[in-house]
């Protein structure tokens, strides 16, 4: 059944964010075929293009979190959700479904991101021959300057993951504060609850996570001798140049179990449908 | 003796802040029953049946369908019609009846589809384009293409003319599965009373009645006056 409700979420916010990406992908084919014709960057509608793959690019983290919150809303706390309480699934698998089809769209959009910059890296390349590509590998050593490959690359996946547990906290604070927001007390006005508590328990969220980088230092320091990853607790990974934090990411995990298990709990106790 | 019920209420009680709707209800329904539950506006009809069907859980007491507590066993056996659209506006009739195949085992797809071109609907019409009445024919298709043991109707004559609740009166008794039961809430009594095997009134969240409606009959009376008389110092 799990399947099942994914798919019927992934077609329920796929209608908007497939128009998104169907735009998305038209203008970066035009602005690819284009720019590797002519080598040049040098019409209206090529310019155009990069300023709305660009726009389309930052845009989209907005349209995405819009859209999963609304579906979410709608789904589960509107008319909709005399369709969702009724089906022969548990609660939390359809708080599961929504999670994942919300980290979805959202490593979507990061992707659309990076795919962006690729094309702006990859059309500087073409446009400017040996010479851009000589810019392009300049910028790559300024970054990549004093660090192996290997720790690049955990960098590159820490990040990664810190990206990805950012995206399932936003997303349990986000379907948090709709669901208080459909409690009984809140459930007249619950756009305006929804935004007041997005901005609580999101300020709380960022308080937590200031003390926690401040005070809890776990994480891999690099050696620069070595070149080698060491496990490091306390206050000498804070000094280190080349610190890999996972104090942070923990943290948010268990911000987000417990966000989880409220949202289910509420939702499973406290919500009257109107 | 009859079997099991198929449906036990007992002692449900339910609030809304300091507001008691529900002030200890108990009564059973028996299989293969259609019962009335009956009463004015604002009589606690509409948090029955949300507890029934497992969109209410805050409530005290318990309910039974064939021996389960409302959740997911519950709902593979219950179909429940909501008295509002509960579809997405960008539905068509062919995606709500994939849905529900997806959902329910116990749908019949192929009923569904010729019950939608019987109706002529259009299968490629979105929900937000059709009038009520098509949007009410299809949650009745949704409904009673299911061959569910117990089925929950929620005012599903309301706001609709004299011709159509007789399409929906017919439609509802030709389509439900044998040997279910059928729960309806209304306040058009006229127009079911002739279908009724049993009535159930509400009053200020407590049982009124709980009776057969031959026994009724019985008496030389009829349901509707027999609301009259119960509800009489309502208004």
């Amino acid at each position: 059944m799990f399947g099942k409700l994914l798919k019927h979420d992934f077609i329920a916010t796929g209608r908007v964010m497939g128009i998104v990406y169907g735009v998305f992908a038209a203008v970066a084919l035009y602005l690819v075929g284009s720019v590797a014709l002519s080598k040049e960057l040098d019409s209206i509608g090529e310019m155009l293009g990069y300023i709305v793959l660009c726009l389309i690019s930052f845009a989209n983290f907005v349209v995405t979190a819009a859209v999963v919150m609304l579906n979410f809303q709608k789904s589960v706390y509107g008319d909709q959700g005399y369709l969702t309480f009724t089906l022969p699934v548990k609660s939390e698998s359809v708080l599961f479904s929504k999670m994942f089809v919300s980290i979805f769209w959202y490593i979507a959009a990061f992707l659309a991101f990076l795919a962006t910059a690729r094309i702006a890296l990859w059309s500087m390349g073409e446009m400017m021959g040996d010479e851009g590509l000589g810019l392009v590998e300049m910028l790559l050593g300024m970054v990549q300057e004093g660090l192996s490959v290997n720790v690049l690359i955990v960098y590159a996946v820490t990040y990664v993951i810190q990206f990805f547990f950012l995206v399932v906290t936003f997303t349990m604070i986000a379907y948090f504060a709709i669901t208080v927001s459909n409690t009984r007390p809140f459930q007249k006005h619950y756009v305006l609850f929804t935004i007041l508590f997005l901005a609580v328990v999101g300020i709380v969220v960022l308080k937590v996570m200031d003390i926690v980088t401040e005070y809890i230092h776990i994480g891999f320091n690099y050696s620069y001798v070595t070149e080698k990853l060491t496990f490091a607790v306390g206050t000498d990974a804070m000094v280190a140049l080349a610190h890999i934090d996972i104090a942070a990411p923990i943290a948010l995990i268990l911000i987000s179990v417990g966000l989880f298990f409220s949202t289910y709990i509420l939702m499973k106790k406290k919500i009257n449908i109107r | 003796m009859a079997g099991k019920p198929l449906l036990e209420i007992k002692n449900l009680r339910k609030s809304y802040g300091s507001h008691e709707v529900l002030k200890g209800i108990t009564f059973d329904i028996p299989k293969g029953q259609i019962v009335g539950l009956l009463g004015p506006n604002g009589c606690g009809k509409s948090s029955m049946i949300k507890s029934i069907v497992g969109l209410i859980n805050d409530y005290e007491g318990e309910i039974l369908i064939n021996g389960q507590a409302p959740g997911v066993e519950s709902k593979k056996v219950v179909a429940y019609l909501p008295e509002k659209n509960y579809l997405p506006p960008w539905m068509t009739p062919k995606s709500a009846i994939n849905y529900m195949a997806d959902f329910y085992k116990n749908f019949d797809q192929e009923k569904a589809l010729n019950m939608a071109q019987t109706f002529e609907l259009n299968m490629k019409q979105k929900l937000k384009t059709m009038s009520k009445g098509q949007q009410e024919k299809l949650h009745l298709i949704l409904v009673m293409c299911r061959k569910a043991d117990l089925y929950v109707l929620d005012e599903p004559l309301g706001g609709v003319d004299v011709v159509a609740r007789d399409f929906i009166l017919e439609t509802i008794l030709k389509n439900h599965a044998e040997n279910s039961t059928i729960l309806l809430s209304t306040h058009l009594i006229y127009d079911i009373e002739r279908i009724l095997d049993r009535v159930i009134m509400i009053k200020g969240g407590t049982l009124a009645v709980n009776t057969q409606v031959e026994k009724i009959r019985e008496n030389n009376s009829t349901v509707e006056n027999l609301f009259r008389e119960v509800f009489s110092n309502v208004w």
